[in-house]
């Protein structure tokens, strides 16, 4: 298979690109301004408010990036089968600690993960198992990539969110943020050729910021930024897109403070970086913002040594995860809109099964993969990978591809086609009520 | 003999560099347009052995004890050149060549080989075009970018073969005329000459077992052809002359050259045997470049907004990880572009959370005090000046930081900040507080993101 490296755009019809070269000004949707939508459509402020009530804008996504290759054999655990045993006689977590998900298959969760088991148990996670594609790839970056932009066999600039996002661009209108990604650069995952999703690191510096030295200034290097861009009129098309999107950042970041600011609950979040951008996650989307897609990552997950046992280690790191995603669903609930958010989890690859001489673990390959929602059919999803049939280097052999889930969050849940999306129809799985 | 006035002057630093302080800007004017562009482009003959040794003494290539060399080590080692160097144009030249044969390491993984082939384009930077695709055709981060260690005889991969023409010579199709340059024959016959073409142990390796020895036909011509011939075929196609010139024309001068001037360039690329100096020396003193149409008609990409911000400042600065996870932000993270057709550039640098990223970069460095990431000091910008109302400061910050062709309108609203406690004096303590903001918002203005 010829890894092909090429710009996705190239393939595709007009780009934005193209647009601006034919001496179109062509702003995409998360740099309008409102100040311009009001000035085209006064009754734009009415219009946004029912965008963010129609269509299906009440189906809202949060994709949390386990990132570095999570061992999804300590994580999600055959611990009735033998061959986990014998493959790793120094990292496996011993039977009689694993929170049993089903006795007869004989897989549970690492005993770190007791609000996974609650939630589990309540039906609101679906676990979908040995997740994967065809000739994995055991780089991070590329593997990355590979999950990101859904495109196994050739290098393309956009991600599967990101075409999405295009494919939809209507149901945007007038949305602060379409989508987000919190901490951070962009993912790939958000890239699209249209929808310019921005990436925030956190409340304090999505905002024009100036010297902390003298904060009774603020307000005037505020005003004195938005009337020099109020003011200028530009024909040059590079200045008056620079002058729109000045105005757009400084008033988005005035909506995401808002938005902020009206936020209250209940719900203590852990301190850990990762809670925190759950925090912020639910900051945004239970802001009015017309938020659909969320980004967040936790790192760390390379674990190929002292895995047990380091600082940083696997089980902290579940640990992490488990009470983060689980103030998460809380505060949802709290907000009542817990039957609005499908959280999903993955990793660009799990790790090989038998462990190595650092008492840690190697880049692998399939993993499981979590679901997060009220809408959710609990449950395990797909096949345990084998134990016994591994591939030439030792790893698990996936039993369904991740496009697969893909299809499935697209087709039932964002109710997109996803043939074009992801390139290829992907049979559905079941996860979805 | 050319009118070189300031204006000018600042804007050949800007594009054949990353912009420089009104200070280095007159002594480029005393040389004249012709003596300025034969400076920069000679830089061979400028002695860069104190920014050699100071970044030496940084260690960036020497990771602690049993750690790999870092992706961050190697952008800091970059940057630094950047930021100090006394050959901005060799500088620009390589940041031009990493994104023309833009090679990721999220695929290559080997810094070092990340670092060698980014060496290669410092090595050739204003060089001979054909020498340098040869010696890119076989530079280990490439091959393994484009797969071209998988490319063996009896099962070509066309990888290499197809972006050596669509990206790095001709263009698919010809930039003036629009005809079709190739067609997938010539990428099979070319992927064929390059098979065997692979690396060993971090090194170019020719695999004799694996090449193909046969004969090929490529754009017309029939041969046993290896890589070395397919180059020289494409080197000298008057295609690959309007598609460089093309491309460095929009590089240094403005978006859509004319296509007059891309046949005179490509005139003077043919003429000099693809010498990248006598291209780029013709470019920098033609009158286009020197025109209106050509002031500030770019974006300034990430890195050239970083280190122009820096050097106009007269900052304090070493590639702190603070502005590497900035550059990063702005989404230009070197040694890391997101295709093998480069960074898009121009208004793709450009968003709402970028621009923030550019607005608070600019009041992180104005407001450092000291601290990791640099020290700023205003008076440093108003030795020998003696500026007294708030109009003086602020024509003055226009032409340091440019010079900006801002509109009456928005000078006078800096004006009005100055003023905004009353009428406006000089004093250690306005220099700390209003000096410094006015220069926060000079850095955010809208034409201050232009080149």
């Amino acid at each position: 298979m010829n890894a092909k490296t090429k710009p996705a755009q190239k393939n595709q019809g007009l780009t934005r690109r193209d647009l601006l070269k034919r001496g179109v000004t062509f702003i995409s949707l998360s740099l309008m301004s409102r100040y311009m939508m009001m000035q085209v459509n006064p009754s734009y402020n009415s219009v946004f408010a029912q965008a963010s009530t129609t269509s299906n804008s009440n189906k809202l996504l949060v994709i949390v990036q386990l990132n570095g290759g999570n061992d999804g054999l300590n994580t999600v655990i055959p611990y009735k089968n033998s061959l986990y045993y014998e493959a790793r006689p120094r990292l496996a977590v011993a039977d009689e600690q694993v929170l049993a998900l089903d006795e007869n298959l004989g897989i549970g969760l690492h005993p770190k993960l007791v609000n996974f088991k609650k939630l589990y148990d309540q039906g609101k996670l679906a676990i979908v198992q040995g997740v994967g594609y065809p000739n994995a790839n055991r780089s991070h970056f590329r593997s990355t990539d590979i999950w990101m932009s859904a495109q196994p066999e050739k290098v393309v600039g956009t991600g599967w969110i990101g075409r999405y996002l295009d494919h939809s661009i209507a149901r945007f209108h007038g949305a602060s943020f379409p989508a987000a990604n919190v901490q951070g650069t962009l993912p790939l995952t958000l890239r699209g050729d249209q929808v310019v999703v921005p990436s925030i690191q956190s409340l304090e510096s999505y905002q024009f910021q100036t010297d902390s030295r003298y904060p009774q200034d603020h307000e005037t290097r505020v005003a004195t930024f938005q009337r020099i861009h109020s003011q200028t009129v530009a024909d040059d098309p590079y200045l008056s897109f620079l002058v729109n999107s000045g105005l757009k950042a400084v008033e988005s970041a005035a909506d995401l403070q808002e938005a902020a600011s009206k936020y209250s609950s209940s719900v203590q979040y852990p301190t850990d970086p990762f809670a925190q951008g759950l925090k912020l996650v639910a900051q945004i989307l239970t802001g009015g913002l017309g938020t659909q897609v969320m980004h967040v990552a936790i790192g760390g997950f390379d674990t190929h040594a002292n895995q047990n046992t380091d600082n940083v280690n696997h089980p902290l790191l579940l640990q992490y995860i488990d009470s983060g995603l689980d103030a998460f669903y809380r505060d949802l609930v709290e907000h009542n809109i817990a039957d609005e958010v499908l959280l999903m989890t993955f990793s660009e690859f799990g790790r090989r099964v038998r462990e190595n001489g650092s008492l840690g673990t190697d880049h692998g390959t399939a993993a499981p993969m979590f679901i997060l929602g009220n809408k959710v059919k609990g449950g395990l999803h797909s096949e345990y990978p084998s134990l016994s049939q591994l591939d030439n280097n030792g790893d698990l052999i996936h039993t369904v591809d991740f496009r697969q889930v893909y299809a499935t969050i697209l087709e039932d849940w964002l109710q997109t086609d996803s043939k074009e999306i992801l390139e290829g129809s992907f049979e559905k799985l079941n996860f979805i009520q | 003999m050319s009118q070189f006035n300031s204006v000018q002057a600042a804007h050949l630093l800007r594009r054949a560099g990353f912009g420089a302080t009104p200070e280095q800007i007159d002594d480029v004017l005393l040389l004249g347009r012709e003596g300025a562009v034969d400076y920069l482009i000679h830089y061979e003959q400028i002695d860069d052995s104190a920014m050699e040794q100071a970044l030496a003494a940084q260690n960036y290539l020497q990771p602690p004890a049993g750690q790999p060399l870092s992706l961050p080590a190697i952008q800091q080692w970059w940057l630094f050149r950047m930021l100090h160097t006394r050959r901005p144009l060799q500088e620009k030249m390589t940041l031009f060549w990493h994104d023309h044969f833009a090679t990721a390491v999220s695929k290559v993984v080997s810094r070092e080989l990340m670092l060698q082939q980014n060496e290669l384009f410092r090595r050739l930077a204003l060089g001979n075009f054909g020498e340098m695709l040869v010696e890119v055709s076989k530079d280990p981060a490439m091959i393994i970018w484009l797969d071209n260690n998988t490319n063996v005889k009896g099962s070509p991969n066309e990888n290499y073969a197809r972006e050596l023409m669509e990206l790095f010579t001709m263009g698919i199709n010809d930039v003036i005329t629009g005809e079709p340059n190739y067609t997938e024959e010539d990428i099979h016959e070319s992927a064929r000459a390059f098979t065997g073409w692979t690396i060993r142990r971090g090194r170019f390796f020719f695999n004799s077992s694996q090449h193909d020895y046969g004969t090929k036909t490529f754009l017309g011509e029939t041969g046993t052809f290896n890589g070395e011939d397919i180059v020289d075929i494409l080197v000298k196609r008057r295609a690959t002359a309007r598609f460089m010139s093309k491309k460095l024309l929009e590089f240094f001068v403005y978006p859509n050259p004319e296509p007059e001037l891309i046949e005179e360039v490509a005139d003077v690329y043919l003429n000099n045997q693809y010498n990248m100096m006598a291209v780029v020396r013709h470019i920098l003193l033609m009158d286009a470049f020197y025109s209106e149409r050509a002031l500030f008609a770019n974006i300034k990409s990430p890195t050239e907004l970083v280190i122009g911000t820096i050097r106009m400042l007269k900052a304090t600065a070493t590639p702190h990880r603070v502005i590497l996870g900035a550059m990063s932000l702005m989404e230009q993270t070197l040694f890391n572009p997101p295709t093998v057709a480069g960074w898009d550039g121009g208004l793709n640098w450009i968003n709402t959370a970028t621009l923030l990223v550019r607005y608070n970069f600019a009041n992180g460095l104005v407001s450092s005090r000291g601290g990791p990431l640099a020290t700023f000091d205003p008076n440093r910008l108003l030795e020998g000046q003696n500026l007294t109302t708030a109009e003086q400061i602020v024509d003055h910050f226009l032409n340091v930081f440019g010079p900006l062709p801002v509109s009456t309108a928005t000078r006078q609203a800096l004006i009005d900040y100055l003023n905004s406690d009353g009428p406006f004096t000089l004093n250690a303590q306005t220099i700390d507080r209003q000096v410094r903001g006015l220069i926060h918002l000079i850095l955010t203005l809208p034409e201050y993101q232009l080149n």
